[in-house]
């Protein structure tokens, strides 16, 4: 995989970062980016130049020059011991977010010191790598005297799905020179869950019908969606009284009842494929987060649809979903795909046996593969044979392991998802 | 609106292209500082500077790509070299070289006028222009009168100061509640503050320059702490002690290219011994000049001897010496008499390299093996007073009949009776007496197994001569051998009569160079610097022989190479073909039909949306579209087919005439209904 650079952004968690094994380079890499500006950063070399180039000899005038850069230093090194923000912060933030999209977050400041202090930025505080801060160097809060509020919109920008760790926000300010900066850090953890990037799927063919499900009407979320009348008839033995429409008895002067038809929901199972063996190429880490992006969509599509998701399977983990189209499965799904990893063992052998004894009530599976092998034909074989149909969907963009097509009989017709196709948008799968 | 508002907006007017008016100021300082650093020398200078303040006025920008900043940057180089002031002209008490100086600093300033004309133009790059801002004023700050430093200095820190402000955040305003209020107290504390650090910038300077002589005493004391503790080289007299290269240096002191053979390299010949120290001094012998070295003989198989460090000057020599070159500017001196030790100085910054031919066989005879004359055999053969006579009784059992036997039986008794040890015992008195004498066999360094032998073989009546120099025995990758200060040994040498000089080590083998426990492997850290030390000195002596000229036209050929290559890419670039498409482009035909369909949308009320494909687009509306619009439905419906259709065709075959037929026919049943 490629490793970037740490960033020099202040609000990095570079901590974390794999470049950074020891205790020295973190600390090196802290000052350089927590506590020194990027002004700081650029005035540090002209200091370090007239440092060296005059402290090879006194006889050089260098040094000259370097005391008047040192003096800049020492003097914002002690405003730096002064001037440490006195406020009160709050920051309103949503929970969940989509891969690629922007959190803005709201933060209320309340300058509590007497003296108001002037140069003040708010930025997030040891943000995770993959999630960036807007703007980068932190939003300026304009001056504020003691009690006086205001209120800064920061951005979060979110590069990838998973679920991450925010450890609050800075409140730094740089005065007077804007070389070093003073900071008070506001400790607020909370769980950040970047759901998958998606591109809703216009239709999936699924390959069944509808079928019974008790209870489904009282679970409908929707108006409307209710016993449906269809006509009156004549009263036979056995019909409830309750449904007997008096109104057209007496016209009629026999018993007359309203038919109803009942709501009937598809009951689904999605499974998908975290298989990626170990030494990957960067096209097959690419190809799984496809994958996932695709279970999101498809998972989409359902709960726009009238179906159900009671089953979904990432990997070896099966989830079992209490999933009424009014319980936002779909919610429960994304979070699901945010924090699913790849595997580096075959999942089937463990999803196998946990997934078949739930099969009885699902219609449809539909499985999300990575790619097309003696294992993967195994176990869509074992859900076709337990009565459930099966809609496979392959994620890849080399030719599979073995050719889907040869599997006619069983897959039907597969929907190879490549890159290109992913990429124009998935109109129809 | 408020002054402080004002101010705002004054300070967001400044044009994106044009960089702040404190880098101007800094850039206006340096070139001031250099200026006045060339004497007014350089008229490129004032151009230069005139060009960076047109560069505030224009707001033309030279492109970033393509090959005219680099042609511009080439001819700058190659201007600025071929103008280079003449050095012989330059002032020679500047503590660092003008010439250098003043050309980084015109290098400098030549790519701050660059930069400043590069600059993109939405940002300009100013945290480079600021630091090539301070190297140029780092450069004019070699010397100077220093009351103009002093007031060019805090208007440069001032400056850069001021031009590093774009990098703050406050810079842009943030979306908040209320504007960002700077007031007037702010600004005067922010005032304050520079004011005094310039305040505190000034005594710093003054008091260090109070203090000058003091700090570059100290300073000097703290690097010579630094300095090797063992110089390298060889003593010009050699002094018995207890101790002998106790802590090995690593330092080479030779490098021998063209051979592999182990030798005996020897430095210095002593023939005086007085209580415990070996003589005369260096200083002391009489030496004459070797103008042309000793004529090789035809067919002499010749190696290079490269000597890296040394103290006396000397050059370290097998004892068969047949033939010695030496640089022709160098100067080699060789001393009269038998001792025939040779020193050899190079002109200044010069390495001295000496190409040597040994003798066909250990025991030739070459120029360093004159025959005694009477004087000098008296002097070989004299044991001094001092030394106790029992010596002369250890010596007489050992004495055979032949002298090259005795010589054989002498050392093979060192040998057998002692150690060898790094340090030794004095005792008192005597030091070679002690060491033979003492019945408990002391171990010893290669000294005194030396000092012995030549006592013992005078005892015998063998003339004899004490030697220090190298031991060669550690191979290089480049089928050579490299020596190290750690290499240093002593010897003896011994006049037999019918053969003439021959070295004789009475060293047990254990205590020999290279063998001894206590030398350390060279690490590979070590053999990385040699070999980067190596290729600089390489580099900078070949550079060193180019004058002015000849660096312009190395330079302008580099970036004319640079150039060519650049272009080639580019060319390349150009020419180079799209990446093949995963579908053709749309024909005229499907082109028109995509129109006329967008076109039927607008009439039925469906435009879509940029962001939108029309599936997408007409999808979401069959869901917003009820059941009870039945003829609604069917239209979006319908549409649907059409994009279906159109998509199949459009990314399977574009140019299959029987499907856009048909796509024709269905939009226009579509038109109809």
């Amino acid at each position: 995989m490629k490793l970037d650079w740490p960033s020099f952004s202040p609000s990095k968690d570079i901590t974390v970062h794999p470049m950074l094994h020891t205790g020295t380079a973190r600390l090196a890499w802290l000052i350089l980016t927590q506590r020194l500006t990027a002004s700081g950063r650029w005035f540090a070399i002209p200091t370090l130049v007239f440092g060296v180039y005059g402290g090879v000899s006194l006889q050089i005038q260098g040094y000259i020059v370097f005391s008047y850069f040192f003096a800049f230093w020492a003097i914002a090194a002690a405003a730096m011991l002064a001037l440490r923000p006195k406020v009160k912060l709050n920051a309103l933030l949503a929970p969940r977010i989509c891969a690629g999209e922007t959190l803005p977050v709201d933060v209320e400041i309340e300058q509590l010191g007497r003296l108001s202090q002037i140069d003040l930025v708010v930025l997030p505080h040891r943000l995770p790598l993959a999630v960036d801060a807007d703007p980068d160097g932190g939003a300026a809060v304009p001056s504020l005297r003691r009690g006086q509020r205001t209120r800064v919109r920061l951005g979060l920008k979110c590069n990838k799905r998973g679920v991450y760790k925010l450890h609050g926000f800075r409140v730094e300010c740089d005065y007077p020179f804007g070389l070093l900066r003073a900071s008070r850090t506001f400790d607020d953890t909370r769980a950040l869950v970047v759901y998958p990037r998606f591109q809703p799927v216009g239709h999936i063919t699924l390959p069944t019908g509808r079928r019974h499900h008790p209870g489904g009407v009282t679970m409908a979320s929707n108006l409307g969606e209710s016993f449906e009348f269809v006509g009156d008839r004549e009263f036979r033995d056995g019909d409830s009284t309750h449904d007997i429409d008096w109104r057209a008895t007496a016209r009629l002067s026999r018993p007359i009842v309203r038919e109803y038809r009942e709501e009937y929901f598809m009951r689904v199972a999605v499974i998908l494929d975290t298989y990626v063996q170990p030494k990957a190429t960067p096209l097959e880490h690419d190809n799984f987060e496809r994958a996932v992006s695709v279970a999101a969509g498809a998972s989409d599509y359902l709960a726009r649809q009238d179906y159900l998701v009671d089953i979904f399977a990432a990997g070896p983990n099966v989830y079992h979903l209490a999933a009424g189209r009014s319980l936002a499965y779909l919610d429960q799904i994304l979070d699901i795909l945010a924090c699913v990893g790849e595997n580096e063992n075959e999942p089937f052998a463990v999803v196998e046996p946990q997934l078949m004894e739930n099969l009885a009530q699902i219609t449809t599976v539909i499985c999300v593969m990575l790619d097309w092998n003696p294992p993967r034909r195994d176990f869509v074989r074992n859900i076709v044979s337990s009565g459930s149909a099966t809609k496979v969907i392959i994620v890849r963009d080399s030719p599979c392991t073995m050719d889907p097509s040869m599997d006619g009989n069983l897959l039907g017709r597969a929907s190879i998802v490549t890159r290109q196709q992913y990429e124009m948008g998935l109109e129809r799968l | 609106m408020t002054r402080a508002q004002q101010a705002t907006v004054l300070a967001t007017t400044r044009p994106a292209w044009r960089p702040t008016l404190w880098l101007l100021l800094a850039s206006m300082t340096a070139m001031a500082g250099l200026y006045t650093y060339t004497q007014q020398r350089h008229m490129a200078i004032p151009l230069m500077t005139i060009a960076i303040g047109l560069s505030y006025l224009i707001p033309y920008r030279l492109s970033r790509t393509g090959p005219a900043r680099w042609i511009i940057r080439g001819c700058l180089l190659a201007m600025l070299l071929l103008l280079a002031p003449d050095r012989t002209q330059m002032r020679s008490f500047w503590y660092v070289d003008e010439g250098v100086t003043s050309l980084l600093g015109m290098l400098a300033a030549a790519e701050l006028m660059l930069q400043h004309w590069l600059g993109r133009p939405d940002a300009p790059r100013q945290g480079i222009m600021l630091v090539l801002c301070a190297a140029i004023f780092a450069a004019s700050t070699n010397a100077r009168e220093p009351r103009l430093t002093y007031i060019l200095a805090p208007l440069f820190a001032l400056a850069a100061i001021g031009s590093l402000r774009v990098f703050s955040p406050q810079q842009q305003q943030a979306p908040t509640t209320a504007p960002l209020r700077r007031g007037m107290k702010s600004r005067l504390f922010k005032g304050a503050a520079v004011a005094f650090a310039l305040l505190v910038g000034f005594s710093t300077a003054a008091s260090i320059e109070s203090m000058r002589n003091r700090l570059n005493r100290i300073g000097a004391e703290w690097l010579m702490s630094f300095a090797p503790r063992t110089s390298v080289g060889m003593s010009s007299s050699s002094q018995l002690s207890t101790r002998f290269n106790v802590t090995p240096s690593l330092t080479r002191a030779l490098r021998i290219r063209g051979t592999r053979t182990t030798m005996h390299l020897r430095g210095m010949v002593f023939d005086t011994y007085e209580s415990g120290t070996w003589r005369p001094k260096l200083e002391q012998r009489i030496m004459e000049s070797l103008p042309v070295g000793f004529i090789p003989p035809p067919q002499a198989k010749l190696f290079q001897i490269d000597r890296l460090e040394d103290n006396l000057s000397l050059l370290y020599l097998p004892l068969n010496l047949a033939s010695l070159q030496a640089d022709q500017n160098a100067r080699v001196d060789v001393e009269r008499g038998h001792r025939g030790v040779i020193t050899c100085t190079p002109e200044a910054g010069d390495e001295c390299v000496y190409q040597v031919a040994p003798g066909e066989s250990l025991n030739s005879q070459g120029p360093l093996c004159r025959p005694l004359t009477p004087d000098e055999r008296a002097a070989c053969l004299l044991v001094p007073p001092q030394v106790d006579p029992k010596v002369r009784d250890l010596a007489l059992p050992l004495k055979k009949p032949k002298p090259l036997q005795t010589m054989v039986s002498i050392a093979a008794y060192l040998q057998a009776n002692h150690s060898y040890s790094l340090k030794a015992d004095m005792g008192e008195g005597d030091p070679i007496s002690v060491f033979l004498l003492n019945p408990k066999r002391p171990a010893a360094h290669c000294q005194f197994f030396a000092s012995s032998v030549v006592m013992l073989l005078r005892s015998c009546g063998i003339p004899a001569r004490y030697i220090t120099g190298y031991y060669a025995h550690e191979p290089t990758s480049d089928g050579g051998l490299v020596v190290r200060q750690r290499d240093g040994h002593a010897w003896a040498e011994a006049w037999i009569d019918g053969i003439g000089w021959m070295t004789v080590d009475a060293t047990p083998g254990g205590g020999q160079p290279g063998s001894r426990e206590e030398d350390e492997s060279v690490s590979n850290w070590q053999k990385w610097r040699e070999w980067f030390s190596d290729s600089f000195s390489t580099i900078s002596n070949f550079l060193r022989r180019l004058n002015w000229r000849q660096v312009a036209l190395a330079g302008g050929l580099v970036a004319l190479v640079a150039l060519t290559v650049q272009s080639i890419l580019a060319a390349r670039k150009r020419v180079r073909p799209l990446p093949p498409t995963p579908y053709a482009f749309p024909g005229d035909d499907l082109e028109s039909l995509a129109m006329d369909f967008n076109r039927w949308l607008g009439r039925m009320g469906e435009t879509p949306l940029d962001s939108a494909t029309w599936m997408e687009h007409l999808t979401s509306q069959a869901e917003q579209t009820s059941a009870r619009r039945q003829h609604k439905r069917t239209q979006v419906d319908t549409a649907r087919d059409f994009v279906t259709a159109y998509n199949c065709t459009r990314f399977g075959d574009p140019t299959d005439p029987a499907a856009i037929a048909q796509l024709r026919q269905l939009l226009d049943k579509m038109k109809e209904t």
